[in-house]
């Protein structure tokens, strides 16, 4: 009797499991409502294509050759043996292809034969140095280069052309591609990166290695240090990445310096290589000894690397703006009054808060007077300099307080220590030159500008204390030519103009140092005065209008007002 | 090996190859009976256990066949999965492929209007846009290769241009139309994946044909193939697992009142004949249980009324040997009185006084045999064991049947080792066994000679007494041993025998814990050998003698006979191994 109920239990228990699992098998048509990621635009980058482009053909003629020649300089090869076939033999072992290069607009350059060889002109639209650094060049710049021509075996070869490389702009955005190389602030805190062009292949990890020991590049060469010492190179010349780490070999003498400057030259490293997205973490060998202490292989997240790494804010940090009463904050999308007599100073043209988030420096409504006082109940303004129509008030990493004066003689912009001193600036580039906006990089060292209408980034170099005078130098221009109204930092790499083009409203453009150029997206705004920026979120742009509201972009396009303000400011 | 091979050497160097070549041998010999019983050992016992166990027999068939239908199953679904699956992705690639193509050649047409340099761009954005198009994730729906011919460039989003096999790119040039064929899509970078690669033909405006290859990889598909192969692996071993479980458990619920059976059965002929197995339940094993303990009881029964048969029966003839006694006494002394005086009879009377006289010594004979074999067969008989030398046994009864063998005309030859072969035994038994051998020998040797040969080793004293008689057929050696058997019925008993002399010899020799057994070939004469322990009570391994007579001719050692009454006297030894080494013929052919 209590086998068969015990039967019946297993049966009934079988019956119930098949049910179950077929109830699974099913596709349902309801269920709980599941959150994904966000809608962030898509990536622009087209997906990379590798080109092969062909030999030279029997029997071309010389403007064949030089064709051919300019279309296989566009595709990169390690050594560019398809573009040597067009050479001589002397020709192919003289020619060094790293020494820069020429990019151009348009299809394909004017080529003429002439007695000798071939005239090739075209319209240059940049160039890479030596150094790897993009230069955009101004518009309508034409270069003319001459191949000399010879038969070889009865066809038409190129025996004598320039070094470096002739691609065009079109070839040139798609193989080749930024990327930062990392060297040190002059007070070897942080790090600061040094945009570089590579072409786009697999050995990136390589180049970027070689291009680091090689040291900065010429702009940004007086204002920041490397810890490799001029010796120091590649001991195996590949930098191998398997399974995300990349192990890179350095030459004996690299293990000689102390435990600090080993240190810093991993931070150097680190940082540098694991810009690759195929990198996670970097090896680094000194001969076969391991160069930083402890682990072998270490990350950008270690703490020993992480606190080099380039400046940014805190994604909790607010944005400061001058409110009905004063200066204020915006957390948490309320705003509030800062404690102390600065929260109730609202008859005042700008202002800057310091990296820490504790102090403001303020430009009085006549712009005759910086002014500054600490966040908190009990403090007391302070004059920290007078001048005439100032603007553009910028706090540096070492407290120095940046603004425009156009009282000032010569380059029209005050550089002040925190007790008031005033530092001389040199900056011949600014020399009769209207200064309009400046904003200064977390790192302190490089300067974004406005000068006569148009964006400007400088160099700022100084001594390790800063105590003797400031130079401001290697102004490069940035971004599309137009009406520049302001500027701001929103990474270590990259700034964001607000900029009118053709008689447009203006819209803020995320440029980078690199000479990329992010188009703005959404609908434009109407009179936009100034922007306010963050690093490192390139997204976090705040305008304010003509009108006093402060507007923020929001996925999707959409510029959102979040209060009514005037002066919108992240520390910096 | 090495010592032995050693030894071989010195042996050649002195010159004596002869020698060395029968001490390899032997080492041959010696070695490879070694080794093969090393290999077969276990071999022996799998197959022994194969043999005795239902069990293993039947789990081994099961998980054979469920292997053999499980395997069959997931070749059989994991092929229509994959099947299915390629399909389906070989259909959407060409799809995808061609429309892409299409489009491309769109892309074409339209720059017709550019200026001419710009082909090499405009062919980039082609590829570029067909590889945009195939990514939509992180990893690409299809990688794109766009090939020219000798004279233009080409173009790849990633895989090297020999992923493209070159006889579909000779299938592509010449037909506009849709190619597919599976491929391994090489990467510089990257580890190689199985692909799928669909391609078509594209025309520039200025005629220049370019093939674009839409390559598919096959990621995807190959780890759901994965995953789908390692389930039905999962499955299919447990599934193998759970149909061995299965058959274990079945064979075990029938196996082990078998087993159950088999060991009361066991210890039921072992003589414990109460012994009864467990009824549980109704089932048939129960059927079974119950039949076999009706069984037990009615061979019980039966064996109960047989032996008190038989004990009636010894009793009686027990009772009739001493009965007869009497009686027997009684004429025995007037026969003697009538024979004393026969002198003074007629001579017809004094011949039946003679008659009567022989013929009451056989009687008496008779009598005392069957009362010493009812003594046996009450288990009466004791033996009274002390150390005696067999040699002095053997050489009294030689000594007093030496006339007999004279009147036969044949010779007694003693064949005794020179040391002592002293062993403890029951000198009177073992004198009559002896006796008796010697005296059939004698009887059946055909007035040949009779030798009596005597052997010891370590554990065993042996005496064989071997005649060149008529010998015994085969099959006759065991039937000697019975009691009033003849070999021939009709021949005439010339001497008092009983018939029942080798009976209570073969007693006797059982009662020392020894062997009796006998050889015979027809033509080549008998022998018969005693081995008794040299300690009573210690068991017998081997005879320091042989049963088969090295005299004897190579057919009679290959008889079937040989031993055979041996193995059913007494022990459960092999008659090959048991023999001495000292005899090389019955060690081979045992």
């Amino acid at each position: 009797m209590g086998e068969r109920v015990r039967g019946a239990a297993a049966a009934a228990t079988f019956v119930a499991l098949g049910v179950l699992a077929a109830g699974c098998a099913q596709i349902p048509t309801s269920g709980p409502v599941v959150g994904g990621e966000p809608i962030e635009p898509a990536d622009q980058q087209p997906p990379f294509i590798q080109v092969q482009a062909p030999p030279p053909a029997q029997g071309a003629e010389p403007a064949e050759i030089a064709d051919g020649l300019i279309e296989a300089m566009g595709s990169y090869e390690a050594g560019f043996e398809t573009a040597r076939l067009f050479l001589t033999e002397d020709a192919a072992l003289s020619w060094n292809a790293t020494a820069g290069i020429t990019v151009y607009g348009g299809a394909r350059p004017d080529i003429k034969e002439i007695p000798g060889g071939v005239r090739v002109t075209m319209n240059v639209t940049g160039t890479v140095g030596v150094d790897g650094t993009y230069e955009a060049a101004p518009a309508g710049t034409t270069k003319t280069i001459e191949f000399g021509t010879e038969r070889v075996n009865g066809e038409w070869r190129i025996s004598d052309l320039p070094d470096g490389l002739i691609v065009a702009e079109f070839t040139f955005g798609r193989e080749y591609e930024p990327h930062n190389v990392y060297y040190f602030d002059p007070g070897l805190n942080v790090l600061v990166p040094d945009p570089v062009y590579l072409p786009q292949n697999e050995n990136a990890a390589t180049l970027l290695a070689q291009r680091l020991l090689a040291g900065p590049s010429d702009w940004l060469a007086a204002a920041v240090r490397t810890s490799f010492p001029e010796s120091t190179e590649l001991g195996v010349d590949a930098v191998p990445v398997r399974a995300g780490t990349a192990t890179v070999k350095l030459s004996g003498d690299a293990g000689l310096a102390t435990p600090e400057e080993r240190e810093l030259m991993t931070a150097q490293l680190v940082w540098t290589l694991s810009e690759l997205p195929e990198v996670d973490q970097v090896e680094v060998l000194s001969g076969d000894v391991p160069l930083p202490q402890g682990g072998r292989a270490v990350s950008t997240e270690d703490g020993t690397m992480a606190k080099f790494a380039p400046p940014v804010l805190s994604l909790e940090t607010p944005l400061y703006f001058i409110s009905d009463d004063g200066i204020a904050t915006l957390a948490g999308g309320e705003p509030r009054p800062v404690q102390g007599p600065l929260g109730e100073m609202a008859d005042i043209r700008e202002f800057a808060v310091n990296v820490g988030g504790n102090r403001a420096v303020v430009v009085s409504a006549a712009g005759d007077e910086l002014q500054v006082a600490s966040f908190g109940a009990d403090e007391v303004v302070e004059t920290l300099a007078q001048g005439i129509d100032l603007s553009s008030p910028s706090w540096d990493r070492a407290g120095l307080v940046w603004a425009v004066d156009h009282g000032v003689e010569g380059p029209g912009v005050r550089v002040n220590r925190p007790n008031g001193e005033s530092v001389e600036l040199i900056a011949p580039g600014l020399q009769g030159r209207d200064v309009d906006r400046l904003a200064v990089s977390l790192d302190g060292t490089r300067v974004a500008m406005i000068v006569d209408g148009r964006a400007y980034v400088g160099t700022i170099i100084r001594d390790v204390d800063a105590r003797s005078a400031i130079r401001l130098d290697e102004l490069r221009p940035l971004g599309p030519e137009g009406q520049a109204i302001d500027v701001g930092w929103n990474a270590a790499d990259s700034v964001v103009v607000l900029l009118a083009t053709g008689g447009d409203e203006p819209l803020p453009y995320i440029v980078g140092l690199s000479g990329q150029v992010t188009e703005p997206r959404g609908l434009a705004v109407e009179n936009a005065t100034r922007v306010a920026t963050a690093p490192p979120t390139e997204r976090r742009i705040i305008l304010e209008t003509a009108a006093g509201v402060l507007l923020e972009q929001r996925p999707g396009n959409r510029w959102s007002e979040i209060t009514t303000g005037r002066a919108p400011a992240y520390p910096g | 090996m090495s010592p032995v091979a050693g030894a071989e050497g010195s042996d050649r160097a002195d010159g004596a190859p002869g020698t060395s070549v029968p001490a390899g041998a032997d080492f041959v010999s010696r070695a490879m009976p070694r080794l093969v019983q090393a290999v077969m050992r276990p071999w022996r016992l799998v197959r022994s256990t194969w043999r005795r166990s239902i069990q293993l027999r039947v789990i081994t068939a099961t998980l054979a066949l469920s292997v053999v239908v499980v395997s069959l199953l997931g070749i059989t679904l994991a092929r229509q999965i994959t099947d299915g699956l390629l399909q389906a992705q070989a259909k959407a690639a060409v799809a995808d492929a061609a429309a892409g193509i299409d489009t491309a050649q769109g892309q074409l047409d339209a720059a017709v209007e550019q200026e001419p340099g710009t082909l090499s761009q405009v062919l980039r954005q082609v590829a570029e846009d067909a590889a945009a198009r195939g990514t939509t994730g992180t990893d690409p729906l299809y990688e794109v290769v766009l090939l020219g011919s000798v004279r233009s460039s080409s173009f790849s989003s990633g895989p090297t241009y020999t992923s493209v096999p070159d006889d579909l790119r000779d299938q592509v040039v010449t037909e506009p139309r849709v190619f597919r064929t599976y491929t391994l899509i090489e990467y510089p970078d990257r580890q190689n994946v199985p692909g799928l690669v669909v391609g078509g033909q594209v025309i520039d405006p200025t005629g220049g044909e370019y093939e674009l290859y839409y390559l598919f990889p096959l990621t995807e598909q190959q780890q759901t193939i994965d995953v789908v192969l390692t389930a039905l692996a999962t499955a299919g071993v447990l599934l193998v697992l759970l149909l061995g479980a299965l058959a274990w458990l079945v064979a075990r619920q029938v196996v082990t009142p078998v087993r159950l059976a088999a060991r009361i059965a066991e210890r039921f002929s072992a003589g414990r004949l109460s012994e009864r197995m467990a009824v549980r339940g109704r089932d048939d094993l129960a059927r079974l249980a119950l039949s076999f303990n009706q069984m037990a009881a009615s061979l019980q029964h039966q064996i109960g009324q047989l032996e008190e048969l038989s004990r009636m029966q010894q009793q009686f003839v027990s009772d009739v040997s001493h009965e007869l006694r009497t009686p027997l006494t009684t004429v025995r002394m007037a026969a003697d009185v009538l024979y004393e005086s026969r002198d003074d009879f007629d001579p017809v009377v004094q011949r039946s006084v003679e008659l009567l006289q022989a013929q009451l010594d056989r009687f008496e004979a008779l009598l005392t045999d069957l009362l010493e074999i009812s003594r046996f067969d009450a288990g009466a008989a004791v033996l009274n064991a002390e150390r005696h030398d067999v040699r002095d046994i053997v050489y009294k009864v030689i000594d007093s049947a030496a006339p007999l063998a004279a009147d036969k005309g044949g010779q007694l030859i003693a064949d005794v080792p020179v040391e002592p072969c002293v062993a403890e035994v029951d000198a009177r038994r073992v004198e009559r066994v002896v006796r008796n051998l010697v005296v059939n020998a004698i009887e059946h040797g055909e007035g040949r000679d009779v030798r009596v040969r005597i052997a010891v080793d370590e554990h065993a004293v042996a005496v064989a007494v071997r005649d060149y008689g008529v010998g015994l057929k085969p099959g006759e050696s065991s039937l000697v041993f019975h009691r009033f058997w003849r070999a021939d019925p009709a021949r005439a008993r010339t001497t008092g025998g009983t018939g029942l002399g080798l009976s209570i010899s073969l007693e006797d020799a059982r009662l020392h814990g020894g062997w009796l057994q006998a050889w015979g070939d027809p033509g080549e004469g008998s022998q018969f050998r005693l081995t008794l322990p040299r300690s009573a009570g210690d068991e017998l391994r081997s005879s320091p003698l042989a049963l088969v007579p090295d005299d004897a001719g190579d057919a009679a050692t290959q008889a079937n006979g040989v031993g055979g009454a041996y193995r059913r006297l007494d022990t459960p030894e092999q008659p090959g191994t048991a023999e001495h080494p000292s005899s090389p013929e019955v060690t081979r052919h045992g």
